[in-house]
């Protein structure tokens, strides 16, 4: 009964100060929105614009006019009459044209016009997005501040916005790099058909078993390897090299990639790195853009011979665009403490120790294994066709570690053609050498996977066999 | 059970008067739900019921005594939700109405123990409680009243030393206008009056009291005030620091005598010594120079200080004052609130401490000391704390940790640095052995190099610990890792056992690392900085807070922190 008491008590002050607060506050204020005329939808809004009147013709002959009617919320951009002159009179006799026309200026929900610079992507009923950013919708100017209704709001605008294509689409319709057009097109590979495969059960993973022999359908590997050009809802600038910058490009990686599948020939690995995450104008093209596979991009805005703006993105057609070799054939590192598998299962320390300089670094102990020629297992994939100069870097006796006596461990490649490891170089470590031992040169025999092997000594004595590996640095030798 | 009953309507006594602090204007309604006074004190369950209420309002003290002494120092900061009232706290610059730093809410429990106290006298007088009962009961509550006093003492400076019962909280109204006495006077009043008191023993009450009890899956055990650590803490305030090293290796030497070597070995004596049911408190990496392999659960290791339960063995052997929460009663811990990134977030671990972990190395080579990681946690939202909220939380005030860093200070500022040194680094045996080595090994082959490893004082002395430890017998105190060994951290040089103000600013240091964000810091810094006459040691450390933090203030909060007058907060609110 007391306790009932003191809630009533403060549910009644909570009231109170709810009561307070709900005042206008001066955020309320700002996003006010004025002069709502709750009488009249969309729809009949639009029929009452003089100006708007050809737009609004539109909208009933696509019978847009019932959605906008409809108790959602919705904004129209509509182009005024003068802005609708100079439309192509071939959208407005193609029906489907038409139609999608007016649907790339409506979009559900209500967008007032913002005073703030912030970019608004808002997705339209054609399910293309289009860039808001204070008054501007997209190229368009939005004249005052819209008027609101009781299903949302009707911008003007002074300029009609025909629908864009994707770049995935400009990039195939485009006749302006046809060799590297063509060879992103065939890129595919074959894949279940999900839609139309039948399924017989599930794996313990909830994954789904098809029958046999299901129903294959080709997908195109850039899709996936790269980035889905044709992903409206993402903005990527794409460069498209016209012939003979594409085929230059390609020669000069031809004998590091030398491999005949497409998905990694030299072709591929030029194409991986023609597209940017963000969307980046003319004007506001850096001299350098990291691709979304992680390689610089040099750009010389003179050689830009022409530019798309896309539905999603922008697109630039190259004369040349000389990629750096040691960017395409870059140096890599074998982590000591990322291995793949071991000889046999023995305790490992996965270890973060500090160098003499105070850098802590991450590698990899094991100490008192008992095994003789003990083994970790490494490897690299898509390892390009190049000599390479082979750092290791092994630092013994640091506080907390057990191995303080000197050792050897042994670096092994696997050979290809002779089905073997074989020794690569014998490293006698002496405790607290930070520097990197200079290993040797290494030239791997065909392109694909290197696979590396870390080897103890051929001893089983505690001191004697350890292993311990913080890296091995591959610098390839450029011309 | 009578006793919860009364224990329950007393604690929402308790909570009633202390929810009306939360809102002024709540003074003046009246409070309707009041037991009829005369009848509340008629025998030992009454004041038993008594004491845990205190402890109930005493537990709702703990948002303000952990920023108060957190956040005015170097260790916690303010979040980017912080309130203006926490920043100012932060940067040493409050307003009158700034809710932290009212110093009422103290007031109002002293007026509280007040009460009790007189109605105990009471009680004693007209034979309704025994004296054993009574010299317990009263010693327990004046012990609090003086820790209350002397965390004012810290906080204010000069404040009223108020003894009188006082018949209704209204008369705290002319609080303001009380004459008010020096800190420095206040603590040979507090001194005074806690050796008067009639029980001074480690444990508030004997195995047996009814007041021990396990009370909804918490033990009462360690609900009461540690008598002697306090006289400790007094005494080194004071600057007596042989009474104040006697007082505290009261409190370590409290089970030396216990029949159960389990308790013998374990109990206050800061060890890494692993067994599931005694002791395994110490920072562990499952595998050797391997940081992800730390062990980081609030069940086992370091973190388990924190978060095992108070009926747990292992617990008690780290813990002599900690008052537990239950999720499931009021009051809640206030403290995840705001901890939780997910919640209000008002404090976080600042850049200082985090910083100062990791500059540590384990002995194994892995850089940082783990208990920042077992302190707090990296989560998306921000930083969080963790030590006040793991498995629903405590306010833990005495532990082993403290006090074997409090003992150290007192040692060493009483001449015996090597003592503590040997507390604060590797454990007494490692640190005291002279003598034959077998494979890396203490191996000693006669008596005399066996005696070594007792400390070189008479029994009688508070410097005393048997250390030994022979395949033939193990001393007492044989397991004591240290501090830093206990963290399993390299120790200082060995230098610093001859170097009485660089091993005082080494266990300051220390505190920061083990102690972090349990309300030591701004003591600490106050009291070494009074102690040395050093201004800069407490004013330097919050600079490099506020600097490291990004903070514009940080260089004139310095130079406000170097006059001694401001480190102290006003006797004003509004």
């Amino acid at each position: 009964m007391m306790m009932k008491k003191r809630y009533l008590i403060y549910i009644s002050l909570l009231s109170l100060s709810t009561l307070l607060y709900s005042c206008k506050d001066n955020w309320e204020v700002h996003n006010e929105v004025e002069n709502v005329d709750n009488t009249v939808n969309l729809s009949q809004k639009l029929a009452t614009e003089a100006n708007l009147s050809v737009f609004n013709g539109y909208v009933k002959s696509t019978g847009y006019d019932i959605i906008l009617a409809n108790s959602q919320n919705y904004t129209v951009w509509a182009p005024t009459n003068a802005a609708l002159a100079g439309l192509d009179p071939a959208i407005v006799s193609d029906q489907t044209k038409l139609k999608d026309f007016v649907a790339n200026h409506i979009a559900l929900t209500a967008y007032p016009v913002s005073n703030k610079p912030d970019t608004i992507r808002v997705k339209l009923l054609n399910n293309k997005y289009a860039n808001l950013v204070a008054n501007q919708f997209e190229e368009a100017t939005i004249a005052g501040g819209g008027k609101f209704v009781k299903n949302g709001v009707l911008h003007t605008i002074d300029q009609a916005l025909v629908t864009k294509a994707n770049v995935w689409d400009y990039m195939l319709a485009s006749t302006d790099a046809p060799l590297q057009r063509d060879y992103i097109k065939n890129l595919s590979t074959m894949v279940i058909d999900t839609a139309n495969a039948t399924i017989i059960g599930y794996n313990t993973n909830g994954n789904p078993i098809f029958a046999p022999n299901p129903p294959l359908i080709a997908r195109n590997t850039y899709w996936v390897n790269v980035a889905d050009l044709r992903d409206e809802s993402k903005e990527y600038t794409y460069f498209m090299l016209q012939d003979n910058a594409f085929t230059s490009e390609s020669a000069k990686l031809s004998t590091y990639y030398p491999s005949t599948d497409p998905n990694f020939n030299a072709s591929f690995y030029l194409a991986k790195d023609l597209t940017i995450k963000g969307v980046y104008k003319q004007n506001q093209l850096p001299d350098t853009l990291v691709s979304v596979r992680g390689v610089k991009v040099p750009i010389n805005k003179a050689n830009i011979v022409k530019s798309y703006k896309a539905s999603n993105g922008i697109v630039y057609v190259l004369n040349a665009l000389p990629f750096r070799l040691k960017d395409k054939v870059p140096q890599f590192k074998i982590e000591g403490e990322k291995p793949l598998f071991f000889s046999a299962s023995r305790t490992v320390l996965y270890r973060t120790k500090v160098d003499n300089l105070g850098v802590p670094f991450n590698d990899i102990e094991v100490y008192n294994h008992g095994v003789a020629e003990f083994a970790a297992f490494y490897a690299k994939t898509n390892l390009p066709v190049v000599k390479y100069k082979v750092y290791a870097r092994a630092v013994s006796g640091l506080p907390g570690d057990s191995q303080v006596a000197a050792f050897t461990q042994r670096y092994f490649f696997y050979n290809p053609s002779s089905l073997a490891y074989t020794l690569f170089y014998t490293h006698a470590i002496t405790p607290l050498i930070y520097t990197e031992t200079y290993c040797g040169e290494y030239t791997p025999a065909q392109f694909g996977n290197l696979q590396f092997r870390l080897t103890a000594a051929n001893s089983t004595g505690q001191n004697v066999s350890t292993l311990i590996l913080d890296y091995l640095r591959f610098e390839p030798v450029l011309p | 059970m009578n006793l919860n009953k009364k224990v329950a309507t007393l604690l929402v006594l308790g909570m009633v008067a202390g929810g009306s602090w939360s809102c002024k204007k709540m003074l003046d309604v009246p409070i309707e739900n009041n037991l009829d006074y005369s009848n509340a004190y008629k025998n030992v369950s009454d004041a038993d019921a008594a004491v845990l209420g205190i402890y109930g309002q005493f537990q709702e003290l703990q948002k303000i005594y952990i920023l108060q002494n957190e956040l005015r120092a170097d260790l916690l900061d303010v979040t980017a939700n912080s309130t203006i009232d926490l920043q100012d706290l932060s940067n040493h610059n409050t307003a009158k109405t700034n809710p932290y730093i009212d110093p009422r809410p103290y007031y109002k429990l002293i007026v509280n123990c007040n009460d009790v106290l007189k109605n105990f006298d009471k009680m004693k007088a007209e034979f309704k409680m025994s004296v054993d009962d009574y010299n317990k009961h009263y010693s327990d509550i004046g012990a609090l009243r003086s820790w209350i006093y002397l965390q004012l003492g810290i906080q204010y400076g000069s404040v009223p030393y108020i003894t009188d019962a006082l018949e209704t909280v209204d008369d705290l109204k002319g609080l303001a206008n009380y004459p008010k006495i020096s800190f420095d006077a206040l603590l040979d009043k507090l001194i005074a009056f806690t050796e008067s008191l009639p029980y001074k023993e480690v444990y508030a009450y004997t195995a047996g009291n009814p007041i021990l009890a396990t009370v909804d899956g918490n033990s009462t055990a360690r609900f009461f005030i540690t008598k002697p650590f306090l006289l400790g803490d007094l005494y080194l305030w004071k600057g007596n620091y042989f009474k104040a090293a006697e007082n505290y290796s009261k409190c370590m030497k409290a089970e030396d005598n216990n029949a159960n070597d389990n308790f013998r070995f374990n109990f206050y004596k800061i060890n890494t010594f692993v067994d599931a049911v005694y002791a395994n408190l110490g920072v562990q990496f499952s595998r050797w120079q391997d940081p992800s392999s730390l062990v980081n659960s609030p069940d086992v290791g370091w973190r388990a200080i924190f978060g095992l339960p108070t009926t747990l063995t292992s617990w008690n052997t780290e813990w002599f004052w900690a008052l537990p929460y239950n999720p499931a009663f009021k009051p809640g811990n206030p403290m995840i609130d705001l901890v939780s990134p997910t919640r209000s977030y008002q404090i976080r671990p600042s850049q200082a401490i985090k910083d100062y972990w990791n500059s540590q190395m384990h002995a194994s080579g892995i850089p940082a000391d783990a208990r920042g990681r077992l302190s707090y946690s990296t989560t998306l939202g921000g930083d969080m704390i963790t030590k006040f909220t793991d498995n629903g939380g405590k306010w833990g005030i005495y532990r082993a940790a403290l006090l074997h860093l409090r003992f150290a200070e007192a040692a060493n500022r009483d001449g015996q640095s090597k003592l503590g040194w040997a507390f604060l680094n590797i454990g007494l045996t490692n640190t005291y052995y002279v003598g034959t080595y077998t494979a890396g090994a203490i191996a000693p082959v006669n008596e005399a190099e066996q005696n070594t490893m007792i400390t070189p004082y008479p029994a009688t002395s508070p410097y005393y610990f048997d250390a030994r430890k022979t395949a033939d017998l193990s001393g007492t105190w044989y397991r004591n890792s240290g501090i830093r060994g206990r963290a399993g951290l390299v120790a200082h040089p060995v230098a610093l056992q001859t170097d009485m103000i660089g091993l005082e600013d080494k266990l300051i240091d220390e505190a920061a690392l083990e102690l972090a964000f349990e309300g030591n810091r701004w003591p600490d810094l106050v009291r070494i900085a009074r102690r040395q006459n050093n201004p800069a040691f407490l004013a330097d450390r919050v600079y490099q807070k506020l600097l490291k933090a990004g903070n514009p203030n940080a260089a004139s909060v310095r130079a406000k922190l170097m006059n001694p007058a401001n480190w102290y907060l006003p006797f004003d609110w509004k």
